[in-house]
């Protein structure tokens, strides 16, 4: 259930070993003739990316509904439904958790531990690695231990981060290294490099991984694949004992039929929100009164995010060119973090323009009034020395929650998910220390001026996870360390949502992992289907 | 999305703001012809809505930089009364947001040209 990178590398690998796998998916599929069309649009209409998106021909009760959210500080994110999931828009930054992101309750205190130790799941990345096609030099001095190489090499880096981030990083006594973009930096398995077309968002070419032009493709040149578009997963029904699920009820999009679907095995790969959605709708009266495998009563805990921060510097000197995304960056802050006083945070930056950036209101008034005049050449001229930089922050995801809404449903009726996510001191504690460091990195950087967008502003990353954690038992978590729901003998989650904690690492490159680590469990189990 | 002819004359909103980006744009007399194709894309009802309450002010903007040319460097502020001076401020910010106006700006192929140069991040630019 769900064509993204989670569901279609297990349903890929099951059908390559012989299994029938049916992949269903509410959204359509989109040929790469389809990412130019998207482009096209936001030229015409003078959009940035996301500006139109993959899915907008969806009927609006076939898109994944928005989130109730009431906090004063609402959180929301973006999705995309169809054969690639979230990989076809997705910004491609495929870093590894640490060893230490995976223990911080022992460690530090604070969120919970995964019951797989790095070392267990360090073949899964490797193996994630090569499936994405990640680019990058072993050179992170910040980064856990690896048993390989890359892959393929890193991008080159830009004369940007050759000639003034790097050095200006040493100046402050930190590595810029190589940052691992699951984007082709040479030809890799039947894709073609990156051709610089710095529109990654909707990447034309195919360099970027998608996982529509990857594993969906590889799971329907199997003789026991079937892949279905455009059907809507409303609820899991389970057999009279409650112990196996029975059956899934789905709405197909061409005619608004019920369609039921019955499998041996159930795979639920929707995304961080729409999975413990689905678990939490699929409650059964007798035996799941609180939600399918929510015995302990965990579902929706721990749900939660990344925060953002950023800032802009007005370089000295032209910036050059970039490629849409960043060829090195720096985890300093991930790996030598003061993680009991603080969450880590990795640092990232990138000559402007770009089609995911924008001009604050503060710099661009800045950059073209002086005095009584409209400095129209100073602002082309700051314009061509601006880099942005922005921060990924963990979170404890202590106080955070999810669950379903009271009054708000979505366009069939079924309610929507309530999203309780307020970081706290310590969550926001990360931002201070980057707002200290801002000024010292424009002097490292030689910069005229800099910007921000004021006292611990911040944004979400639409990174949503942990609200179906692996765990040792039912108190602990929602599922076991195969992402199995416990108590439901033929459900299994593939999603972030299954992360017991999250460090400050984009979460994909582990979403894949444990897609991987999940498809070998079920190949080695009995079965045909 | 309906767009406004490309044949605009000062004394319209269309028109006023047309000259007016023109003014403040980046695109040269010798440019002439993308700016007009950013016009027909910029200039869309809804922003022709939403710059409708400044239309006294863009329309004395306009009548008062009738003869300067396109790509100004620098346009005083002094005299403008205080509607002129934020309507023209927020005009250029509108522009200068726009991410295919700083590619323009930055002399850049728009994103989503191909260029398929696999060291084009590693030009170094004139200083």
């Amino acid at each position: 259930m769900g064509a993204g990178p989670a569901g279609s590398v297990v349903a890929a690998r099951l059908a390559e070993a012989g299994r029938r796998v049916l992949l269903i998916d509410q959204g359509g599929e989109y040929p790469i003739t389809v990412r130019r069309q998207i482009l096209d649009q936001r030229e015409q209409r003078l959009l940035s990316a996301g500006g139109v998106d993959f899915g907008a021909e969806l009927p609006a009760d076939f898109t994944n509904p928005p989130v109730a959210s009431p906090q004063p500080h609402p959180w929301s994110y973006t999705s995309s439904s169809g054969a690639g999931g979230a990989s076809l828009h997705w910004n491609a930054h495929a870093p590894r958790p640490t060893a230490e992101d995976l223990e911080t309750r022992r460690l530090f205190g604070y969120g919970r531990d995964w019951p797989i130790a790095y070392e267990e799941l360090e073949p899964y990345l490797l193996e994630a690695e090569r499936e994405l096609g990640v680019a990058a030099n072993a050179d992170n001095p910040y980064a856990s231990p690896r048993s390989a190489e890359f892959p393929m090499p890193a991008h080159a880096p830009s004369h940007f981060e050759r000639s003034v981030m790097t050095p200006a990083f040493e100046r402050l006594g930190w590595t810029a290294h190589t940052r691992p973009n699951a984007i082709n930096s040479r030809p890799y398995r039947g894709r073609s490099q990156c051709q610089a077309c710095r529109a990654c968002t909707a990447c034309p070419s195919g360099a970027r991984y998608a996982a529509d032009l990857v594993h969906v493709r590889r799971f329907t040149e199997q003789p026991t694949a079937r892949l279905v578009t455009g059907l809507k997963l409303r609820r899991l029904e389970v057999g009279r004992d409650g112990r196996r699920v029975r059956a899934a009820h789905c709405v197909r999009m061409a005619d608004r039929a019920e369609v039921v679907i019955e499998a041996g095995t159930v795979v639920l790969a929707l995304n961080g929100v729409e999975t413990p959605r689905m678990l939490l709708l699929s409650g059964d009266p007798v035996h799941h009164p609180g939600g399918l495998g929510n015995r302990g009563g965990q579902i929706g805990r721990g749900f939660s995010d990344h925060i953002m921060s950023f800032c802009w510097f007005e370089l000295a000197a032209p910036v050059g060119r970039g490629l849409g995304y960043p060829s090195l960056n720096c985890d300093r802050f991930r790996a030598r973090a003061e993680r009991d006083e603080r969450g880590s945070f990795s640092i990232n930056m990138q000559p402007m323009p770009s089609e995911v950036d924008w001009v604050p209101a503060a710099m661009m008034r800045d950059l073209m009034v002086s005095g009584d005049q409209l400095t129209l050449a100073d602002l082309r001229r700051g314009l061509q020395r601006a880099v942005v930089c922005w921060t990924i922050h963990e979170l404890s995801g202590a106080g955070s929650s999810l669950a379903l809404d009271a009054q708000r449903v979505d366009g069939f009726g079924d309610p929507l998910a309530r999203v309780t996510l307020s970081p706290g001191e310590w969550d926001l504690a990360g931002l201070d220390v980057m707002a200290a460091l801002e000024a010292e990195i424009a002097g490292a950087l030689g910069a005229r001026r800099h910007w921000n967008g004021g006292p611990r502003d911040y944004g979400f990353a639409a990174h949503p996870s942990g609200a179906t954690a692996m765990g040792a038992s039912p108190d602990a978590g929602v599922c076991d360390r195969d992402a199995r729901v416990f108590g439901v003998d033929n459900l299994y989650l593939a999603s972030s949502s299954v992360f017991p904690h999250q460090g400050a690492a984009n979460p994909t490159l582990t979403i894949v992992a444990l897609a991987l680590r999940l498809a070998h469990h079920l190949a080695s189990q009995g079965g045909r289907s | 999305m309906t767009r406004t002819p490309a044949h605009r004359t000062i004394g319209s909103l269309a028109g006023d703001l047309a000259h007016l980006v023109r003014v403040i744009g980046p695109w040269p007399a010798a440019a002439a012809d993308q700016a007009d194709a950013l016009l027909d894309r910029y200039l869309t009802d809804e922003r022709l809505r939403r710059f409708a309450p400044a239309g006294p002010a863009l329309a004395a903007l306009a009548a008062r930089f009738a003869e300067l040319p396109p790509a100004c460097d620098a346009i005083p502020l002094a005299g403008l009364s205080s509607d002129e001076r934020a309507a023209l401020i927020a005009l250029t910010s509108d522009l200068y947001s726009i991410m295919q106006v700083r590619f323009a700006v930055a002399g850049l192929p728009p994103p989503g040209t191909c260029v398929n140069d696999p060291a084009w991040q590693t030009w170094v630019p004139p200083t």
